[in-house]
């Protein structure tokens, strides 16, 4: 049964503010919207105190397997990728596909607090050379 | 099933700034067509080109030369749809000279040279600030003019040039006419396919009558994609085109996408070049993989841009920024992003560049830049910086964007080569092995296209 039977999010940039608190809330202490990468832009890159450690995160507010594809694209500049969803998309996800593939999930709740639903795996496939690109494209985008 | 052809790649001339994709790649194309538009842009510059075609290479190149009189006609609005007859699209604003800051909206100086040239209702319609319309075309005499001043331009046009120089005239007896002519044609508006294409068959059929014995005439099917989902009027088409006395029709549904098109949309476009190719030269005005592939059921050739453009809109779109030049995908037959192939690296067993060139691409161009680094597929073919201080966005590089141009032209002329001898059951093979090797990862964008085009080859 699912916790959450309708979303409050209507776009994307709506879950920003939600998940930026979650990332702080695991110690991602630096968070930068919209960081490029190729054609594409990550919707959130964030970074431990250290700055050694670094997540990239997919918003969407539905169609879990087309940001399945895009979160696979991150793993290349990221430590590890996570998809965000509102709670009730999230429900619907086959989190053994993510997890196949170590993408995360958190689901956004209407009132803003976030879950969990899948840890993180690193991939290994990132390219050192392209984390640290993604670090320097964080200036002036940080949060 | 009619009998397979040797495929020509010819290649389409944007601008003098795109020449150097055709000097380099001069040996392994069939062929070149450029714009009246930029022959009168710049008439010295693409003489000269014209004549090297003529010169450089034993047998001479082909030349052909688009007068695109549909420039001259009604024109989908690109935001609404509807149909524009205020001719805008071939307008720019102007400085108006001796007053700072003050710029009109005229007709840009190649368009007007160009209706000069062809005179009649050409010249009325810029006149006006009106399309051509089917009343202007009804008149046999106007119509005569129109066919007669078009067919004599495109023979003579780059002779003029020459002759024109006293440096040069000496050389003006030395450039062949065109390989052949191309009727005028107009845009089938989609409020009145049926009346245009009478209109545009009226004129292939004056055209053709008009060059016997001199040059062989060419017509040119100019309509909405939307139009291959009609059976009836694939059909007429098929029918009557025959009738008009051309020797050659070269087909572009605008807007059509092949790795987008419905199977319908395939299977109808196969069938009108096939039942084509009884009576003519069929060729693929914009066209990519999938026409290329139609030579095995009688498409003579394929033309396409330089940095693709292997699909066009009739009407071109406006103040947009300068699209990506995305890296094309042998396997695939369409662009793909760089990163989306690196990511599939691992998924279909390219761990080293031996691999990527034995599974994607070996062409001189990715054996040069990649090396001994798989990393530098992605990094040089996607290179992207800031082009200005003041760029918010990150842009392609122009040295990627040339190297994806190099890259698709070199594999462009392997697929060529590859299908002149390429059975349909060995072209489907490929496809077939691209989409189980491809079509299984989540990294990329479905490439359903795949299953689509081995259907529509059956």
């Amino acid at each position: 049964m699912p916790e959450e039977r309708t979303t409050r999010y209507r776009h994307e940039a709506a879950l920003t503010r939600p998940v930026t608190a979650y990332l702080r809330s695991c110690g991602y202490n630096r968070v930068a919207r919209e960081v490029p990468f190729y054609d594409h832009s990550i919707d959130l890159y964030a970074l431990n105190e250290s700055g050694d450690w670094s997540i990239a995160v997919e918003l969407k507010l539905d169609r879990w397997r087309r940001a399945l594809a895009q979160a696979l694209l991150y793993q290349l500049c990221a430590d590890v990728v996570t998809v965000a969803l509102p709670m009730k998309h999230a429900d619907r996800v086959d989190l053994s596909t993510y997890a196949v593939h170590g993408v995360g999930l958190v689901a956004v709740k209407n009132d803003g607090r976030c879950e969990e639903r899948l840890t993180p795996r690193p991939a290994g496939v990132m390219r050192q050379d392209y984390k640290t690109e993604c670090k320097a494209l964080m200036r002036g985008k940080s949060r | 099933m009619t009998a397979a052809v040797a495929p020509r790649v010819i290649l389409r001339l944007g601008s003098h700034a795109e020449k150097e994709y055709v000097e380099k790649t001069f040996a392994l194309m069939d062929g070149l067509i450029l714009g009246a538009n930029l022959m009168e842009a710049t008439p010295g510059a693409t003489s000269s080109l014209v004549f090297r075609c003529a010169t450089a290479k034993k047998p001479p190149m082909p030349v052909f030369i688009d007068p695109m009189t549909y420039a001259f006609g009604a024109y989908p609005d690109p935001e609404t749809g509807s149909t524009r007859t205020d001719l805008d699209w071939i307008k720019s604003d102007q400085k108006v000279k001796g007053i700072k800051g003050v710029t009109e909206r005229r007709f840009k100086r190649s368009y007007a040279a160009l209706a000069k040239r062809f005179g009649g209702i050409f010249e009325r319609a810029l006149e006006k600030s009106t399309a051509v319309s089917l009343k202007d075309l009804g008149d046999s005499a106007a119509r005569r003019g129109v066919v007669e001043a078009v067919i004599a331009y495109q023979e003579g046009r780059a002779v003029e040039e020459f002759q024109k120089d006293p440096e040069y005239a000496v050389w003006a007896d030395q450039i062949p006419p065109p390989e052949a002519a191309f009727a005028p044609y107009f845009y089938l508006e989609p409020n009145n396919v049926g009346g245009w294409l009478a209109a545009n068959l009226q004129l292939a059929t004056d055209a053709a009558a008009a060059a016997k014995g001199r040059i062989p005439v060419h017509a040119v099917l100019c309509v909405d994609e939307g139009m291959l989902a009609d059976d009836a009027f694939i059909d007429k088409v098929a029918s009557s085109l025959p009738t008009t006395g051309v020797a050659g029709a070269w087909l572009w549904f605008s807007r059509f996408e092949e790795p987008a098109a419905t199977l319908a949309q395939l299977q109808n476009y196969r069938q009108l070049v096939e039942r084509l190719a009884e009576a003519m030269g069929v060729y693929a005005l914009h066209g990519g993989f999938f026409s290329l592939a139609l030579s095995r059921v009688g498409l003579a050739g394929v033309s396409h841009g330089v940095g693709y453009g292997e699909q066009k809109d009739v009407m071109p779109v406006i103040g947009q920024s300068t699209p990506t030049v995305r890296y094309y995908a042998p396997p695939l037959r369409t662009r793909t992003g760089v990163v989306e192939i690196e990511r599939s690296f691992k998924a279909i067993g390219i761990n080293s560049p031996a691999d990527f060139f034995t599974k994607i691409c070996g062409c001189v161009i990715c054996r040069n830049i990649i090396g001994a680094d798989l990393r530098n597929f992605a990094t040089r073919f996607g290179a992207r910086h800031y082009s200005t201080p003041d760029s918010r966005r990150q842009a392609q590089t122009p040295e990627a964007a040339k190297l994806c141009r190099f890259h698709f032209l070199l594999a462009r002329f392997a697929e060529r080569d590859w299908l002149k001898s390429a059975t349909l059951v060995a072209i489907k093979e490929a496809l077939s092995e691209a989409q189980q090797t491809w079509g299984k990862l989540p990294a990329l964008q479905s490439p359903d296209h795949l299953e689509r085009w081995q259907d529509a080859l059956s």
